[in-house]
């Protein structure tokens, strides 16, 4: 007993956390600019849930998983890179299937999802993402894969381990932190009995260091955070509630070792994925679906969309008041059109050159890209 | 190395369930067969998987109060008088239990799973605590809790497995479930015992009284 202890007692121990902001990118172009384009290629018939990482070069890797359908055990994680020369998407290839995961884990994979994606100060990739071997995506598990050459080739999967429930209920869709000392942030969120966000804090071979938790209860997930300078952030979550449904707001001062009580924002949110970014003049953005009702599925509405909508909101004092700004895509009615639209699961990553590049899945068929710089943004505030 | 200790952790899972299947106590001189059969099932292919894979895919690694009261059954399998948990050992599993589940499954601000982690500010009190009841229960004699506190504590120290946090070395729901069975039982046959007595007792008093 007293040599167990001694040896745990001597585990490596981390400092409490503090973000690494990183330089600022620079700005190049200042005449508004916005295009849109296919990031996927019709590879499969279901995609969903993107992410993406500029690279050294300035090209930018995107991943997502496609299928059959979501959590068929075809779902295969799917990258592809966009040519900042040629200003095209190269066709995209699967990267990781349940068989490959399996494999480095030695154990059974059911299904893979939600890929997220940074890049780290040292330079390697670093992917965080979702397995399932038991029930559905409640029962989901988080592993990591690190990549030395900008994602051509990947690393074995580590397995975090994060849950006292044999492992399962920890999920991830967005952008992970970085912190000074090098270690990772994975914004992270638990689906089994409550429901609420934290941040697994790991280094870089995949070991935990830590878990923080940011939210309590069952109405608050997918945290999205804005880190503001080294201790200050604000975290945006979905809400999961069936009252309230606006998007939740917690804000830390310590580098996110604690966090405030959730509040909610004045922004609707009708249980779907939300992503925050700071802008080069320190205001909060946000990208949301801006409807009210909680329904999955539009019909069971009225033909009111609950995803029929992306929208762009701007906050001048983090993230307290806001101002819907833009449209990204607006659907018909469903009454009017007969379809049911869906655009969800936003990411953004900015790229070498100062430019914002917006990914959400569009109607499950397509991951959609579009890219704005500054001065549009500048336009929309 | 610990994707080693963990299926021979899961091959004790497979290996119980088997035995506990075929009955293979009824088996008399035929019992080894009975482990053998156990012992092909855990590394039967199924799919692209062995059977144990799919094992640890599931459950994921095993506490060791689980993988201790498994080794228990298996050893104790064959003995007319089997060897259960001892009630302090359900106890104190219950207990744990009681204190980690509910911040883990998200009620209130602090995790205490979060405390199982080295970096965390609590991490030296957890460990001094463990190490504490385990030194005191080989004191009193509980030696079922003794020895699975400090296989824990080791093996934690030793990284054996995935987890860096102690607490998945020293519990999981399956270990839980399966203490709270054990005290179900063990009221219940109390119970059992004590209506039988009293029932006895008021018939004897009848007799004495006619």
């Amino acid at each position: 007993m007293i040599v167990g202890a001694v040896l745990s007692l001597n585990h490596e121990r981390f400092t409490d956390p503090v973000f690494y902001m990183g330089a600022d990118e620079l700005i190049e172009s200042q005449a508004p600019f916005y295009v849109q384009e296919d990031a996927s290629d019709g590879m499969t018939k279901s995609v969903h849930s993107s992410t993406a990482v500029s690279l050294p070069n300035g090209n930018l890797l995107a991943m997502w998983y496609g299928g059959t359908r979501e959590g068929h055990t075809d779902v295969n994680i799917y990258a592809s890179v966009f040519d900042r020369k040629t200003q095209q998407w190269q066709k995209s290839k699967p990267i990781l299937d349940r068989y490959q995961v399996a494999d480095d884990l030695d154990r059974y994979i059911k299904k893979v999802g939600n890929p997220t994606l940074i890049r780290h100060p040292a330079g390697p990739l670093v992917l965080a993402y979702v397995t399932v071997s038991m029930a559905g995506w409640a029962s989901s598990q988080v592993n990591m894969m690190v990549s030395y050459d900008d994602g051509q080739s990947w690393h074995a999967s580590k397995h975090l381990v994060t849950s006292p429930f044999l492992n399962i209920s920890t999920l991830v869709k967005n952008d992970m932190v970085i912190y000074q000392d090098g270690t990772i942030g994975i914004t992270a969120y638990h689906e089994l009995i409550g429901q609420f966000s934290e941040i697994i804090r790991v280094d870089l071979n995949g070991q935990v260091i830590n878990k923080y938790r940011i939210s309590s209860g069952a109405e608050t997930i997918q945290p999205s955070i804005a880190v503001l300078d080294n201790k200050n952030a604000v975290a945006y979550m979905r809400d999961t509630s069936k009252d309230v449904q606006k998007v939740r707001r917690s804000v830390t001062s310590d580098g996110g070792l604690t966090w405030s009580p959730y509040e909610s924002t004045m922004l609707d949110n009708p249980n779907s994925s939300v992503f925050a970014f700071i802008d080069s003049k320190d205001r909060s953005w946000l990208i949301l679906n801006n409807a009210k009702k909680h329904v999955e599925h539009a019909l069971d509405n009225g033909g009111h969309q609950s995803r029929g909508n992306l929208a762009l909101a701007v906050s001048m004092d983090q993230g307290v008041n806001w101002k819907i700004v833009h449209y990204f895509e607006k659907a018909q009615e469903i009454k009017e059109t007969g379809k049911e639209s869906k655009f969800s699961y936003p990411w953004v990553t900015v790229g070498e050159n100062g430019e914002f590049n917006l990914f959400y899945t569009w109607n499950r068929k397509v991951i959609k890209h579009i890219r704005f710089n500054q001065a549009w943004l500048e336009e929309k505030a | 190395m610990s994707v080693l200790f963990s299926l021979m952790a899961h091959s004790l899972v497979i290996m119980c369930l088997c035995l506990l299947l075929l009955q293979v106590k009824r088996w008399g001189k035929y019992w080894p067969i009975g482990y053998a059969i156990a012992a092909i099932v855990m590394v039967l292919p199924v799919s692209h998987w062995l059977v144990i894979e799919f094992s640890r895919g599931l459950l994921g690694d095993l506490s060791f109060a689980c993988i201790l009261m498994l080794a228990t059954y298996l050893l104790t399998i064959m003995k007319t008088d089997r060897t259960s948990n001892a009630s302090s050992f359900n106890g104190l599993v219950i207990l744990m239990a009681v204190v980690l589940y509910p911040t883990s499954l998200g009620f209130g601000q602090f995790d205490m799973y979060s405390i199982g982690f080295a970096s965390s500010g609590y991490y030296n009190y957890l460990v001094t605590a463990i190490a504490g009841i385990g030194i005191i229960a080989w004191y009193l004699g509980y030696a079922q809790i003794a020895i699975w506190l400090t296989l824990s504590v080791l093996a934690h120290g030793l990284n054996l497995f995935e987890s860096n946090n102690l607490w998945n070395y020293l519990l999981d729901p399956l270990v839980v479930i399966a203490c709270l069975v054990s005290v179900i039982i063990k009221a219940s046959k109390l119970v059992l015992k004590k209506s039988k007595s009293r029932a006895h007792n008021g018939g004897s008093n009848v007799q004495s009284n006619a």
